[in-house]
Order: C-alpha cells, then structure tokens, then sequence
C-alpha cells in the first residue's frame, strides 16, 4: 500500500460520493484502509468497493486502533463530530478530516480544539469552497477588496442533491429519508430549518464570508423558505452580507459568491456539491480562475501536505472553532429574530 | 398617412448641469428623426427635464406652452420629490401626459419579456436585484430605477424595510405576493451601472441583467427551467430609445399603454423611499 491509509468514519452519501472518488485520483498519496459505519452491511459493502482487504466495522473505536488507519475522516452525522475527532486526535493519529460542520456547539467546538492542542493531530473542516483553487487564487489577488468591501451576497440555488451523487457514484444503499419538516407555522420549526440550514448549507460558504466580515455584530433579517433555504442578512460594521438558498429546484444550478468593493467586483460560481470535475471559477478585476482540481481533491492534498510536514494548515483548528462561531452566531441571531416574532 | 415629427425640448436652465443625464436621450432622439424634432426656443410639445432643486417646478412651469403634451422627467434628485405631486396636479389640470424614464425598468427587452415573467410570478420565494453605481454616484438614482424595474413586476411593494444604509451600500427588504424581495445596492467603480435580477422559484427561476453600457452590451435574459435554459434574443436598443417610442405611442393613441395609470404616483412613492434611503445614509 502506498500513501497515508485513511480510515473514514461513516460510509453515507458523502463518503461514498465525494470523498472515495476524491481519494481515488491519489493514490500514490492515500490508500483506503478502513470503513466504519453503524450499519454493518453497509461498511462492508462500500470497504469492499473500494478495495480488496479493507477493514469494515461498526465501532469507530475499532477504526482508530487500526495501526493500518494513519488519516481519519470523520463523515459521520453532526452531532458524533465532537466526540469522534476527539477520540481520534487522542488516538495520536496523524490527521483528522472533518466533515463541516466541526461540531453543533461552540463547547464541542472547543472541546475539539483543546485534544488537537494537546495531542498535536491537525484537524482540518471539510469546508471545500476555502480550498477551492479558484478561490484561493482570486483571494490570493483580491488586493484590497478585503479593506474596502461592502457588501457580499452568497446565492445557493441547487437542485436535489441525488442529481449529483448519482453522478459521482452508485450508492451501495440509499441515503435515510429525510425527517418530516413539521409545522412550518411554528417559529420554533422555523428557527429550528434556519439553523439546520445555517450548519448544514450556508457553512459551505460562511468561512469565506468571514475572510470579508470578520464579525457578527447583528442578524438584520432571517427567514426560512420551503421547500428548503433561508434569506440572511447580517451586518458586520460597516459591511453587510446577504445569504440566500432555495432548493430544490427543477432547474440548473446556480452557486454564487459576490463581493463589492469600492473598486472591485469578486465574482465565484461553485460547482454543486458532488460535482468532482473541477474548481470554481473565479473573476476579479478582469481576470479569471479555474482549474481541473477540484475542492475536495484540494482539501485532501492540503492535508497530505500537512501531514508531510511540507506547509501549515492553511487554517488552524482556532481558525476552525472561529468558523463555527461565526456560523452558530448567525444561527442563533437569526433564530433569536424568529422567536421574537419578527414576521 | 404622415405623422408630424412631435417637438421636443430641453429644460435648457438645467442642460449643462444635467448634461450626461441628457445625452443618451439625445442619441435616442437622433434615431427617430420620424417621431421627433429637437427645437430650441420655442414651444414644444415635450418638455425634457430633469427634477432637481427647490425651485424646479416654478422654473419649468413657465417652459409647458399652451400646446404642450408630455414631460417626461429624464432624472429625478431627492431635493425635487416634494415637487412632484405639484406636478401630477398641474399635468392634470392641463392633460399633460407625464412620463419618466426609469433605467431598466424601460429596456426593451424587459418589457418584452413582462407578460412571460409575470406568469411565473405566483411561484416565486425570492426576488433579489442588485446594482452598481460609480463610486462618485448616487444610490438613490440607483435604488429609484431598481424599485422602478422590480414594480415593472410585481406592482407596488409591500412592507418594504431598509434593513441597512451607508454611504456605500444599502439592502432594503419587502414583500410581493408570496416572493421574499430583497434589494440591495453598492458604489462600485468595476461594472458600475449593473443591473442583476434573480426571480427564484422551484419550478422556475430567471436571471436578467441590465448593463450600463447598454446598448454595447444589450440587456440578457434567461428563463431557466427543468428542460433547461432560454436566453431571450438580445436587443440592441438602449431603454432611452424605447421609452421614446412608448411616449410616442401613447401621445398618438397607438400605444398599448403599458405604463400604469398615473406614472408619477408610482415615482413618487419610490422617489420617497429612496430619498429616505438616501437620507438614512
């Protein structure tokens, strides 16, 4: 076997649609090596896809005490984040992948930080679009659209995700349905979409907005739509960033970043989630960005990168747990406006 | 049968104040030479002007000659919009028509594709527009023609909020129907004079923009839908241009009167929700 070995902690959608084919074109650099999933068959089944020899089991426990196991990838629900990354810091490992979000709670947040501190495993977030090569290459050359922006609009109008896995993999069962959404006319069911879709959705792009917005200091308009989105706007000083997602739709994608500055318009088109054939492309001030690597092959060499030793994390674990406050700000914002009975 | 060419003047007090407001409208005019005929001192049946300053109503009043026919006001700053309801008074009283150029709202190819946009109307969540003006420019010139183009629409807004002004940027929310409305606009030198406008439904979203270099760069929009995307054939007209034709047309009773009843109603309430924008700022 060649490479890191990667143990991947939940063998769902996104295991097997974006990371195992990501991992694939790499192989002189990663090598499968275990599979855990709550489901048993279904650990064996996607172990056994990807691979002869591949270790399947149903406790992430036994996942980390694989020798064979050197990176772990936790694409697991949210709510096991936490535990699961801390669990595999403390098990010395050499990385930790994250699926976004790092945690639901800033205390798991910082519960995660304090074992990749002690232990000095780097945990990087999954956030794909920061890692995009089109971004980093526009950000790299925004000059100062960072000092002078003023307004930012983040656009999330995308189709079923089932579009996309079907083209980026065969799924060896499919994904669990989807909860009911409940009654809609409550403010609590309202607040609680809005958060699901601030963690789930918006955190796609949040990191960026941050990069521009460095603050929260208020949720100006928050509201859920249906089928699934949200309309956000929150203000940091002087600046203003708008946050809109509908879907799904019939429709083509369309995944927008925009940032105005006084003398510069950034516009970014992301690929749908899925998508594994390219990055974003970028435009600023006349000039454009694309490349045939996309943002999930970009995470993984990064970490590659990492654990080689070669460069930094492009974002450190503080720089993560600050990503998730700025996203649970938001959340909580926008519900606080709910519940206070804005609408 | 020929059509006398209608006669149309400047508010020449204002001419070299307002001379880019002026300009493109005189390139328009130039292009219908069989519609209209630029005269200079005498009196005309069009009156050009752009409202600007305390005093600008007595000043233009003694400009409308007997013969008169229609103002149409080529721009509008927020030291006039008390005036305005002066004027809807004095063109009623005379049977002047008013007219008002409204940026996009006027483009050709907007209102072309009025009829197949409004049938999507009922399915929309959100409708978000949003502009550009030059760094030196005016966001209330700016967010007048977007409520201009968005009420071309949707009607008169409802609960219309600002939820943020500055000097540089503004984002007002507001209600059409079931559609989310947020309109948003930045002093921005690279694309200055932009126009975006997303209507987003399940079924169906569109996406239109209004480009400031028009007509170099003619108006684009797109429907798109599950079987895919129709982009509506570019014109290359300016929305001056077609905003004199509409003119022309209602002015000889061949129109099909697309402009709602009473134009200045509708600048009026927008004209007071910029200014406060404006103000807020």
């Amino acid at each position: 076997m060649t490479g890191f070995g990667v143990g991947l902690i939940g063998a769902g959608p996104v295991t097997q649609a974006i990371h195992l084919p990501a991992l694939a074109t790499m192989p002189e650099t990663f090598h499968i090596a275990h599979v855990m999933d709550v489901d048993q068959s279904l650990a064996e089944q996607v172990a056994a896809r990807a691979g002869d020899g591949i270790a399947a089991s149903i406790d992430y426990r036994r996942l980390l005490n694989d020798p064979a196991v050197d990176v772990v990838a936790v694409c697991s629900p949210h709510q096991f984040h936490a535990e699961q990354v801390t669990a595999a810091c403390e098990a010395g490992k050499r990385a930790v992948l994250c699926e976004k979000p790092l945690a639901t709670t800033l205390d798991e947040a910082e519960q995660i930080a304090d074992a990749a501190r002690r232990s000095g495993v780097p945990v990087i977030v999954g956030t794909m679009h920061a890692y995009d090569p089109a971004w980093q290459a526009a950000r790299d050359n925004w000059g100062d659209l960072a000092d002078t922006v003023s307004l930012v609009r983040s656009a999330i109008y995308i189709p079923p995700n089932d579009e996309f896995v079907g083209l980026s993999t065969e799924l060896a069962a499919p994904p669990a349905p989807l909860p009911p959404p409940g009654d809609f006319t409550d403010p609590r069911i309202r607040a609680g979409v809005l958060r699901a879709g601030i963690l789930g959705l918006a955190i796609h792009n949040t990191p960026l907005v941050r990069q521009l917005l460095p603050t929260v200091d208020q949720v100006l308009d928050a509201r859920p739509v249906t089928p699934f989105g949200y309309r956000i706007t929150i203000r940091s000083g002087p600046r203003t960033a708008h946050l809109l997602a509908l879907l799904p739709g019939q429709w083509s994608p369309r995944w927008t970043f925009d940032a105005w500055g006084a003398g510069d318009h950034l516009h970014v088109e992301f690929p749908p989630s899925y998508v594994l054939a390219g990055s974003a492309s970028a435009e600023i001030g006349g000039r454009r960005w694309a490349t045939p690597v996309n943002g999930y092959q970009a995470e993984w060499r990064h970490l590659a990168d990492v654990v080689k030793g070669t460069v930094a994390p492009l974002f450190s674990v503080d720089d993560s747990v600050a990503d998730l406050r700025y996203a649970l700000a938001i959340a909580d914002g926008a519900a606080d406006l709910l519940l206070e009975g804005q609408e | 049968m020929t059509v006398n060419p209608l006669t149309v003047a400047f508010d020449t007090g204002e001419v070299t104040e307002h001379a880019a407001t002026y300009a493109p409208h005189r390139a328009a005019l130039a292009s219908l030479p069989g519609s209209f005929r630029l005269v200079h001192h005498q009196p005309a049946d069009i009156l050009v002007t752009v409202a600007s300053g305390a005093g600008w109503l007595d000043r233009i009043t003694p400009l409308l000659s007997a013969k008169a026919k229609a103002v149409l006001i080529a721009g509008l700053s927020p030291s006039a919009v008390a005036q305005l309801a002066a004027l809807a008074v004095l063109a009623a009283e005379r049977g002047l028509a008013t007219a008002v150029a409204s940026g996009p709202a006027d483009d050709a190819a907007w209102q072309a594709a009025l009829p197949d946009v409004a049938g999507d109307l009922g399915g929309l969540t959100f409708i978000d527009t949003i502009t550009t003006a030059p760094a030196d420019g005016s966001l209330f010139d700016a967010l007048l023609s977007q409520l201009a183009l968005v009420e071309s629409l949707t009607g008169p807004l409802e609960k219309a909020t600002t939820l943020t002004a500055t000097a540089t940027h503004y984002v007002l929310s507001a209600q059409a129907g079931s559609a989310a409305v947020s309109l948003s606009g930045t002093t921005c030198t690279a694309e200055s004079g932009r126009v975006e406008l997303d209507l987003i439904g399940t079924a169906a979203r569109w996406h239109a923009e209004f480009s400031a270099a028009i007509p170099a760069r003619p108006t684009a929009i797109t429907r798109y839908d599950i079987t895919g995307a129709q982009t509506r054939r570019p014109l290359f007209q300016g929305p001056q241009r077609a905003r004199w034709l509409r003119l022309r047309d209602d002015i000889n009773g061949t129109g099909t009167q697309t402009d709602p009843p009473g134009p200045l109603a509708g600048l009026i309430a927008r004209a007071g929700l910029a200014a406060e924008v404006a103000g807020a700022a």
